[in-house]
């Protein structure tokens, strides 16, 4: 391969040929981020979310009069819902599974360098357990007097779930061990262990779906609104909805913000997931296409500027493959640079993702398929224009033009 | 040697047919010089380009080297056009992104010759020419006559058979112009056959042989010695 003289002959068209390194390398960075991420939000794509999900409803009341007593409220909404035939349980939380989005760090000692650790922490009374079937797998579950209903009022206690104990002591016990909710303060001791349930979107897309805790709080006030979550008989969700709805056009100072399964509130959480990976992916497809428009035009440019140079080449002995395997090995020198360039760039950035959001998305097997991808997009846009310039007749260089 | 045996070249375009050959038949030896001269349009650049296989014909045969090319691929045609034909052209066509050096390989490159014999014979060429401390300088960086020297050089590297020269000396003064007819003269010694077309008739008559085309068709000239006296008189 006549790779020096290209080099030699590139350096004579440094600025286009920089151009469509960085275009390329631009590509490279943007493509293979976003196949990386969407990768990454897909990864946590439909987790079992460990509970009964097309029996639980989720009642989500808006109270509009400040000067209300909510917590009373909230005690006399519970009751009349219990009181629904068809109704198992009902607890009220500050949360709901698979929308958990407030997502909060704990830490394990109170010094200032302490790990973090991401969860979700849902406050709900002793029933939530039941409503959401969880197992209690070691440890006690609370009952009705641990709750705590004072605002002023700090727990004590907590339960974690699996996922959650696994994260902090791997492997080891964490029953009546010390959690600190807050960097440094508000320390609560480990009481019990339940299987595992989806928390949220966020967590979720960093792989840990599972990561929960349970307060036993219920000290509903004005701007801390609740969510009652309803488990239902199998099967008469859906047809209990209506009955459901209608004990709050009854009731006063609150109106019914929302009612559904959690089962739809699963489907809208993937769906939001999934479109979002479709658009990153779509983006990254239209840049391609941008891309190896720019290569065909570059190298349909360089084909119109050389022609004479192609005659020279063509009379001096040059067959047409000769040719075709010039311009593909001249797109390939600026390719590789590119995605050299590109792959740096990418790395670099997971690389800041991975400190700043704890989120690992690097994946080198992909980000070397990518690479090869372009490049075989790149020898398709050079190879169609290169038809054209093995057509040049030899006769040029004795005719001009 | 090199024959042609009624061999015609028409162009057609839309609107007309342009005879620019017309049943040629020539037979030249291995080893001379001939000069070709004859008005404009008249067929010369033409008759060149079958000679050289740059273009193709649709009557005659032509023999190059003994072999019969009609009818042969374009690989073929690529492949004798390396090993057999060495083109010098008036407007020198040297690659200009490329140093001296790697203009002259090129030809090298497509015959398939190894790194170290490509070197030894574009320095050659370089020292037959006189450039041989030019060989990284662009082909901008040098004069039109060393440019022509430069083009001369791409063109014996390969050591053809034939040279063929289209008005190698049409863009140069006299002096670079005398420089290269030497240079020519010279290669011509060491047994190289050279068929060079000319508008100056002075450089034509130190060939040994003149043809002329006129209207398509190609004829011997014998100049006798009194015509050169009656023209210098
Ligand atoms: N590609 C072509 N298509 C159509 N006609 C052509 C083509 N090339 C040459 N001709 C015609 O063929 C004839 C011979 O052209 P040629 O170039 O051989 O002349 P020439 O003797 O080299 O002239 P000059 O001295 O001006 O270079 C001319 O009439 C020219 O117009
Ligand atoms: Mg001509």
């Amino acid at each position: 391969m006549e790779i020096k003289s290209i080099l030699l002959s590139l350096k004579q068209n440094k600025f286009m040929a920089s151009i469509m390194v960085l275009q390329i390398a631009f590509t490279m960075a943007v493509l293979s981020l976003s196949v990386l991420l969407a990768a990454a939000t897909l990864k946590e794509w439909n987790l079992p979310s460990g509970i009964p999900h097309d029996d639980i409803i989720r009642v989500t009341p808006r109270f509009y009069d400040p000067n209300m007593n909510v917590a009373a409220a909230v005690q006399h909404d519970l009751q009349r819902l219990q009181a629904i035939d068809g109704v198992q349980a009902v607890s009220p939380t500050d949360q709901v599974p698979f929308a958990a989005e407030v997502v909060r760090d704990v830490y394990l000692s109170v010094e200032e360098e302490a790990q973090s650790y991401k969860t979700n922490i849902f406050s709900a009374d002793e029933k939530l357990l039941k409503v959401l079937d969880l197992t209690l797998i070691a440890g006690r579950a609370f009952t009705f007097s641990d709750v705590i209903a004072d605002p002023d009022a700090k727990n004590s206690e907590v339960m974690i779930s699996q996922s959650m104990a696994k994260a902090l002591f791997d492997n080891g016990n964490a029953l009546d061990k010390t959690v600190w909710l807050n960097k440094g303060s508000d320390p609560v001791k480990i009481v019990g262990i339940y299987s595992d349930f989806m928390n949220g979107e966020t967590l979720n897309y960093f792989g840990k779906s599972y990561q929960t805790m349970i307060l036993p709080r219920s000290s509903w006030q004005f701007a801390a609104e609740p969510h009652y979550l309803l488990r239902m008989t199998p099967g008469l969700a859906v047809q209990k909805l209506e009955d459901i709805a209608t004990v709050f056009y009854q009731e006063q100072g609150r109106y019914l913000a929302v009612y559904e399964r959690l089962s739809r509130i699963q489907k809208r959480m993937y769906d939001g997931r999934g479109s979002r990976a479709l658009t990153f992916l779509v983006i990254s497809l239209v840049l391609v296409l941008i891309t190896s428009f720019g290569i065909a035009g570059f190298t349909s440019f360089q084909v119109n500027q050389r022609r004479k140079q192609i005659g020279i080449r063509r009379a001096l002995g040059g067959r047409k493959s000769d040719i075709m395997a010039y311009f593909l090995t001249e797109n390939s020198i600026i390719t590789f640079a590119g995605l050299l360039l590109g792959t740096v760039v990418t790395l670099f950035f997971s690389f800041e993702l991975s400190t700043m959001e704890q989120q690992n998305i690097l994946d080198l097997v992909l980000l070397m398929v990518i690479a090869l991808l372009l490049w075989f997009i790149n020898v398709v846009a050079v190879w169609l224009p290169g038809r054209r310039a093995v057509k040049v007749p030899p006769a040029i260089v004795t005719r001009g033009s | 040697m090199l024959k042609m045996e009624n061999v015609s070249k028409i162009y057609r375009t839309e609107l007309i047919e342009t005879h620019a050959l017309r049943k040629v038949d020539l037979h030249i030896k291995a080893g001379e010089f001939v000069a070709i001269t004859g008005p404009s349009g008249s067929g010369k650049t033409t008759f060149l380009n079958l000679a050289g296989l740059l273009e193709t014909f649709e009557e005659g045969d032509y023999y190059l080297d003994g072999e019969n090319v009609r009818g042969m691929n374009d690989n073929q045609l690529s492949d004798l056009r390396n090993e057999k034909i060495g083109f010098i052209f008036q407007s020198f066509n040297l690659l200009a992104d490329l140093p001296l050096y790697q203009n002259i390989e090129v030809p090298l490159r497509y015959r398939g010759l190894s790194q170290a014999d490509r070197k030894q014979r574009v320095e050659q060429a370089l020292e037959t020419v006189g450039l041989a401390s030019r060989a990284k300088h662009l082909p901008t960086q040098l004069s039109g006559g060393q440019q022509q020297r430069v083009a001369i050089a791409r063109a014996i590297a390969g050591e053809p058979k034939f040279l063929l020269a289209d008005e190698p000396t049409g863009n140069l003064d006299s002096l670079m112009a005398q420089q290269v007819m030497e240079l020519l003269e010279k290669i011509n010694q060491s047994g190289t056959t050279i068929i060079m077309v000319t508008h100056d008739d002075k450089l034509a008559r130190r060939a040994h042989r003149n043809i002329q085309i006129f209207d398509g068709q190609v004829s011997d000239l014998e100049y006798s010695v009194a015509d050169d006296i009656v023209k210098r008189a």
